[in-house]
């Protein structure tokens, strides 16, 4: 995982066409981007359960699904 | 306040069926309501006079015609600003030039064939991007119980025009708690269904995977009414291809003692250091004692991580806002306040493989939260908000770090329920020191709507926000 500070979000923010991003702005979006990433991660570690892929989620509720009780 | 104004859904369907009301004089009185509150609470972006009254003379001819009626025949209504009617613009909690819709969004269809009118539309936070009810374009909305404090949001006029008792029932939109928390802060019941039961077609969306359309009402049975007209498959929204078609149509009074006798409510063991207000804690702990003086055996369960599951959530609308607003952003930032252009941005920085991580992972949350937690008990009982309802000043721009606290502060306890899919009820329990309403949350398994709305209806006698309504002004 690459390191994330304002510099890195301004080139992305460059290369994206986003030129109103200034520093203050990147700065903001690196401190909540990187927060974000580092909940992933945290959550990938503490899973027990493993990932699976996110195409069966309605199917899941559906699975799971409980009648009036 | 008019004798309208205190009734239901269900109370003014049975008024214009027999004659007591005619749908002019519900309508008139709507309209006269929601003006003599909006200098006070800002909750309309709109109001549609002379197409409701219009609507109204048609709804009245229909009945001296004796033509059969629909379930919602002549009720006024209003949404949040963002379901779409063709050849309107919908603000979207913004002034910025919109073009009108091209599609009239499915449930404002199925209300219209159900014989609802539309009084207006709802102040909502920018883009439904905010927890508060603050809105730079528009102006705050306001909570009607004390005007200083936040409505909540980002349904901050669905909240407040229901507790208001402007309209029986509003519709609003959850993504991570914008139906919840202002039915909480607003003292009326707020339903966030399960992630597929009702079209997202021609609503605004934020976040796709956890994008939710719901209901604030004062009733269960009005809720349980206005969810049988709005359910079932829409061939435009996919995600409800598999949604079963609820059996709550009507839900009936029950005159036992013990109503929710055999029903299992499951009280949190902990929280994972969310911290809970002691006014909240004092409220919740009463809502268990008259739950189970209602018959529910309540019992302690153990939940998962709930702030981390809200962590992954945000990591959904962040990246799914950011390529929603991608192209309007990179033509038109100024077009967004510097806090929501922000908030709406940061999903830029967010690699593609953490984002598919976090959604990878919501599949097995989900089957672990249901084979434990929801074994354990029928119903989850929890905060909605875990705080007082804080002012809008506190939560203001420019508030520094105490601000985004209170703010970080009131979603941890909502937003995991989106990323679960899992239906989540707000219900008004009490209010706090600053006199304002707090509610408890209910979660039940995935369609498990009639759950929750079979314990709301038992204990709405005992809600107190619920019992009286907040003055008027002069």
């Amino acid at each position: 995982m690459h390191e994330l500070d304002a510099d890195t979000v301004l080139a992305l923010a460059r290369e994206l066409g986003h030129d109103w991003i200034d520093r203050e702005t990147a700065t903001r979006i690196a401190t909540g981007a990187a927060a974000a990433i580092r909940a992933v991660l945290e959550a990938e570690q503490g899973s027990a359960v493993g990932a699976s892929p996110p195409a069966s989620f309605i199917d899941e509720l559906s699975a799971l699904a409980g009648g009036a009780t | 306040m008019s004798e309208f104004a205190a009734w239901t859904v269900t109370e003014t369907v049975a008024a214009v069926a027999a004659r007591r009301v005619s749908v002019r004089e519900l309508v008139a009185a709507t309209l006269q309501r929601a003006r003599q509150w909006q200098p006070e609470l800002n909750a309309f972006v709109a109001l549609f006079a002379d197409a409701a009254l219009a609507a109204a003379a048609r709804a009245d001819e229909q009945m001296q015609a004796g033509e059969s009626l629909p379930a919602l025949h002549g009720v006024p209504l209003a949404h949040k600003d963002l379901f779409y009617r063709a050849g309107r613009a919908s603000g979207c909690g913004t002034t910025a030039r919109r073009p009108a819709a091209q599609v009239t969004s499915t449930l404002l269809s199925r209300l219209d064939a159900a014989g609802a009118i539309e009084v207006g539309t709802l102040h909502m936070c920018e883009y439904a991007l905010g927890p508060t009810g603050h809105n730079a374009w528009l102006g705050d909305c306001h909570n009607p119980w004390r005007v200083e404090y936040a409505p909540g949001g980002s349904s901050s006029g669905s909240g407040a025009a229901v507790g208001a008792r402007i309209v029986p029932l509003s519709l609003g939109s959850d993504t991570g708690g914008s139906i919840r928390l202002p039915a909480s802060l607003c003292g009326v019941i707020g339903l966030k269904p399960t992630f597929g039961m009702l079209s997202r077609h021609g609503m605004l969306p934020l976040s796709p995977s956890l994008d939710t359309p719901g209901i604030c009402a004062r009733s269960a049975a009005d809720i349980a009414l206005v969810l049988g007209v709005l359910a079932g498959a829409d061939a435009d929204d996919p995600t409800t291809a598999r949604a079963p078609r609820p059996a709550i149509a009507t839900l009936v009074p029950v005159n036992d003692s013990k109503p929710l006798g055999g029903l299992r409510i499951g009280t949190a063991a902990g929280l994972h250091g969310v911290s809970i207000d002691p006014a909240v804690k004092t409220a919740l702990d009463d809502s268990l004692t008259q739950l189970s003086m209602l018959g529910a055996a309540i019992v302690r369960v153990e939940v998962p991580d709930l702030p981390q599951l809200s962590d992954l959530s945000r990591v959904l609308v962040y990246v799914e806002a950011a390529a929603v607003h991608d192209e309007q952003l990179r033509m038109h930032a100024s077009g967004y306040s510097p806090q929501v252009r922000i908030r709406a941005a940061t999903g830029l920085a967010i690699p593609p493989q953490v984002y598919q991580r976090a959604l990878a992972l919501r599949t097995p949350a989900l089957r672990e939260f249901v084979s434990t937690v929801l074994a354990a008990c029928d119903v989850l009982h929890l905060p909605t908000l875990p705080i007082a309802g804080p002012t809008l000043a506190d939560t203001a721009v420019g508030g520094g770090a105490p601000m985004w606290q209170k703010i970080a502060a009131m979603v941890p306890c909502t937003a995991p329920f989106n990323y679960l899919g899992l239906p989540a009820l707000s219900m008004p329990c009490g209010f706090t020191a600053n006199g304002v309403p707090t509610g408890f949350q209910l979660v039940a398994r995935p369609y498990g709507e009639a759950t929750l709305l079979r314990v709301a209806q038992a204990y709405e006698p005992f809600s107190a926000p619920l019992r009286r309504a907040p003055s008027p002004p002069a």
